[in-house]
């Protein structure tokens, strides 16, 4: 017999990593660049921050920002919209942009040779777009056809629904899409405004992550990506929630459907506040990872499930706690007690072998997150969109070590609220329904595929 | 551009006959382990489909040293991550972690290619098939077009070719799965002789050789593994199917068989997929999207497999079109650049997204380890990194138009989802 089959084997070495060093500077329209030196391979990404998202689309205008940011790189300076994407494909350059509630992101990864072409062409595409009424109107039409779509997704439409219902009256209640009626109504002149008073004057900054010595960057971008001057002060935008919920169940109708989208949590708090690390931890062994309680409980024991997870999501300015899964139809009040279960445990307590487990989870893992361009600038965009500090990879591992027992589980008492939450379902009524009724207290509140409520079933 | 890559690898046959690639990269503390079985959904028979992706389920349940459960701790609490996938030609096993913890990644792949029915039992089977099913209705049954791919394959290709049936299997199938055949399919395919194990990142190539060889030398193999029976799966007549679902839009899907992974034609193929219909300025999307507004997304792709490759058009027909009008305008494209053949321009962007794509990949160390383990299996030539963007660059502009004209003259299948009445 192998005797050495029997134990886990031991590791050989201690590892030693430090994250790559970020090098701030400010532009002469008084922007941040950002740069990191990564040699390995002859690329660069560069990536360009807009403090410009769906959150300052104005009342009844919604998706602006989302329609703005696909409008954006169709056609600039002397390109049409097919030029421009040539100029980008014929460099073999991967170029994108993508829209949120809180920023609207250029991104583009290119070969270091092609480096100073594309800094020209993001500069054009920021500075003069075309914004011509033809491919508005293309543009707008292709954004009714996907509103249209994302209906037919279940769990889009469950997290959309979600969202909607816990930030009910808030800048962040809104759909990034917008809706077909507030789509209808946006015109080029909205989309026009919009770049002028917004994309244009809110905070801006520039992610570069590629080598720092054979370029300047800094003197490249400086000559090159001109954002507004005069910037304006930030608008203060305000998060307020309704008050919270003694568990209300929210159910969308999908007749036929197999399975039941479940959304089950309630608001946080921001991201930059102390309580952040003890917060990680706790919804890594409440559902944050496959060895998680909620996982291993609806998955492995259960089999309701191909999966279930739990995750703090943090906008600019609110954050949420949310469970997610997707369950068979007829274990649908099952799934909804077990999570519900899951969520009061924790907040009785975790064992040191669980918190050590997750501790060392997150800890070892942390070189992985360095390991991709686009992951590094993706990292230094969460720096900028949560505002943290420069030197927040530089403490995460002692932010992560230092998080004892008692801090994870004040962090679940505080944040954790079965008792107050959302329970938003997509799924089949008629298989679901009377025994959701007969198996909770609790009021079934009907919404179409919008979001409005449609009826209560007491 | 700089298309040489320097990409250098090792590779050693243990006497079990696994094969074992080490390709050293020590730009972070980080090692990929990377194991492809020569088995997928080919090698299954009607009736018990999706055995091969049951097993992706299986290994990760615990063997003879490892209790249910411990097997994704181990690699997480190590800082790792891990998964499994499996395609109609193989199934594949990986994680990667810190360099310091190779040694136990060796120790969970080895006790279950070597002992998993050890830790084999029926509540972890009867487990697992809720979970697969689960699976099956999340990611098929209850997706908008979520059954296209398999009611387009299972119409490509014939009940006796064994790319008919889809990898996760049929769902009565699953439902009977039992304890005997998941024994009988493991002891036929998961042997050392039936794998490959590719070992990426920051190691010493020589412990990590003596580590392998500790680790899997002892595993047995089989005698003989079952080749896959197959015949030509040229189609001989056009075939039309319609199928409704719960969406909004239609959905046409278009495909002809076409050439097999790495075959003389793969690669042009490639590239006509490309000029046909992968970016703004492709000429299906052009017209389509650009100037008719006819449809709402379009793409084209040569996906290429070890037995035969397909060559398949997707456009989302937008409100107020009919899929008619947009076939036309498809089949018009094509017979213009069948009979005009590709512009310099278009040829040459093609060719220089293809070689940055590839630049791209080499970043992330999973996903290099995997595609070294897809060469061996596929391809099984000396550099083949070189040697793969060497076919791209030895393709002719007039080859295109050829191309075009060799394969999508032929028979083909075209699929309609439909909006439910």
């Amino acid at each position: 017999m192998e005797e050495f089959r029997k134990q886990k084997p031991q590791n050989e070495s201690v590892i030693r990593f430090i994250s790559p060093e970020i090098n701030k500077v400010i532009l002469r329209d008084k922007s941040s660049l950002y740069l990191v030196n990564k040699n390995n391979l002859p690329i660069v990404q560069i990536e360009n921050v807009l403090n410009s998202g769906s959150s300052y689309d104005p009342a009844g205008k919604e998706g602006l920002a989302y329609l703005a940011a696909m409008l954006l790189d169709e056609g600039a300076g002397k390109f049409s919209a097919l030029e421009l994407n040539n100029e980008f494909e014929k460099m073999g350059t991967s170029f994108s942009i993508s829209a949120d509630k809180d920023e609207i992101h250029i991104s583009a990864l290119t070969l270091s040779e092609y480096a100073e072409r594309t800094i020209e062409l993001i500069s054009l595409v920021l500075n003069e777009p075309a914004f011509t009424e033809a491919d508005f109107i293309r543009e707008r039409e292709k954004l009714l056809t996907r509103i249209l779509q994302i209906k037919d997704n279940p769990s889009l439409l469950a997290s959309g629904l979600f969202n909607k219902v816990l930030y009910n009256n808030s800048v962040y209640e809104n759909p990034l899409y917008g809706s077909k009626q507030s789509v209808e109504g946006i015109t080029l002149d909205d989309v026009k405004n919009f770049y002028n008073n917004n994309i244009m004057l809110n905070e801006f900054s520039v992610i570069v992550v590629g080598s720092q010595s054979d370029k300047n960057y800094e003197s490249l971008i400086n000559s090159s990506i001109i954002h507004g001057i005069d910037k304006k002060a930030q608008r203060e935008l305000k998060v307020t929630v309704d008050a919270e919920f003694s568990p209300v169940i929210f159910l969308n109708d999908k007749a036929n459907s197999p399975q039941t989208e479940i959304r089950i949590g309630n608001c946080t708090n921001r991201r930059p506040h102390p309580d952040y690390f003890a917060k990680h931890v706790l919804n890594s062994i409440l559902g944050g990872q496959f060895s998680s309680r909620i996982n291993l409980n609806l998955r492995e024991d259960k089999g309701y499930t191909y999966g279930a997870s739990s995750s703090f999501n943090y906008d600019k300015l609110s954050g949420e706690f949310v469970v997610s899964t997707s369950v068979q139809s007829e274990v649908t009040a099952d799934a909804i007690r077990e999570i519900l279960k899951e969520l009061n445990n924790i907040k009785k307590g975790v064992t040191d072998e669980e918190l050590e487990f997750s501790k060392s989870y997150l800890i070892k893992k942390f070189p992985s997150h360095f390991e991709t361009y686009s992951q590094i600038s993706s990292n230094i965009s969460t720096l900028i969109t949560h505002e943290l500090q420069e030197n927040y990879f530089e403490n995460y591992l002692d932010n992560l070590l230092s998080v004892q027992k008692d801090d994870v589980i004040n962090a679940a008492q505080k944040y954790i609220m079965p008792d107050k939450c959302i329970i938003l379902l997509v799924g089949n009524k008629r298989l679901i329904l009377e025994k959701l009724k007969a198996s909770f207290n609790y009021p079934v509140i009907e919404l179409n595929r919008d979001g409005d409520r449609i009826e209560l079933h007491q | 551009m700089n298309t040489h890559l320097d990409i250098n690898f090792t590779k050693t046959v243990l006497d079990n006959g696994l094969e074992v690639i080490l390709y050293k990269d020590n730009a972070l503390p980080l090692v990929s382990v990377n194991i492809w079985y020569r088995v997928g959904s080919a090698n299954e028979k009607p009736g018990k489909t999706g055995f091969a992706h049951l097993f992706e389920h299986m290994m990760f349940q615990g063997s003879k040293h490892v209790e249910k459960e411990m097997h994704f701790k181990y690699i997480q609490e190590a800082g790792g991550s891990l998964n499994g996938s499996t395609s109609i030609d193989r199934t594949n096993y990986y994680e990667t972690l810190p360099g310091n913890s190779l040694q136990l990644a060796l120790w969970l792949e080895s006790d279950r290619m070597g002992f998993l029915l050890d830790g084999l039992t029926q509540k972890k089977l009867d487990n697992q098939k809720d979970v697969v099913m689960n699976e099956r209705r999340q990611r098929y049954d209850n997706q908008p077009y979520g059954l296209a791919w398999e009611i387009l394959f299972k119409n490509l290709f014939k009940p006796d070719f064994p790319y008919h049936w889809p990898t996760i299997g049929w769902m009565t199938d699953i439902e009977n799965y039992n304890l005997d055949d998941v024994r009988e399919f493991f002891r036929t395919y998961y042997s050392p002789n039936n794998a490959s194990l590719v070992i990426a990142g920051d190691i010493n190539e020589k412990k990590a050789l003596e580590n392998v060889d500790k680790y899997f030398r002892s595993i047995e193999p089989v005698n003989s593994i079952p080749g896959i029976k197959y015949t030509d799966p040229s189609l001989n007549e056009d075939i039309n199917v319609v199928h409704e679902d719960n969406v909004q839009l239609p959905r046409v899907y278009i495909a002809w068989i076409s050439d097999h992974i790495f075959g003389q034609d793969d690669a042009p193929l490639d590239i006509l997929s490309d000029i046909l219909g992968s970016s703004k300025n492709s000429r299906l999307y052009k017209k389509l999207v650009h100037e008719e507004q006819l449809v709402q997304d379009i793409s084209c792709f040569q996906y290429s497999a070890k037995l035969t490759g397909m060559f398949i058009i997707v456009a989302t027909i937008k409100p107020g079109s009919e899929i008619p009008e947009v076939e036309k305008i498809i089949f018009n494209e094509i017979e213009k650049l069948i009979s005009e053949g590709v512009e310099e321009n278009e040829f040459q962007r093609v060719i220089n997204g293809i070689k940055s794509s590839f630049i791209y990949s080499l970043q992330n160390l999973e996903q290099l380890a995997n595609q070294i383990n897809s060469y061996n299996f596929f391809l099984k030539k000396d550099d083949p990194f070189n040697y793969d963007l060497k076919r791209y660059n030895k393709v002719r502009m007039e080859d295109i138009e050829k191309i075009a004209f060799k394969y999508l003259k032929k028979p083909r299948v075209k699929l309609q989802i439909i909006p439910q009445k």
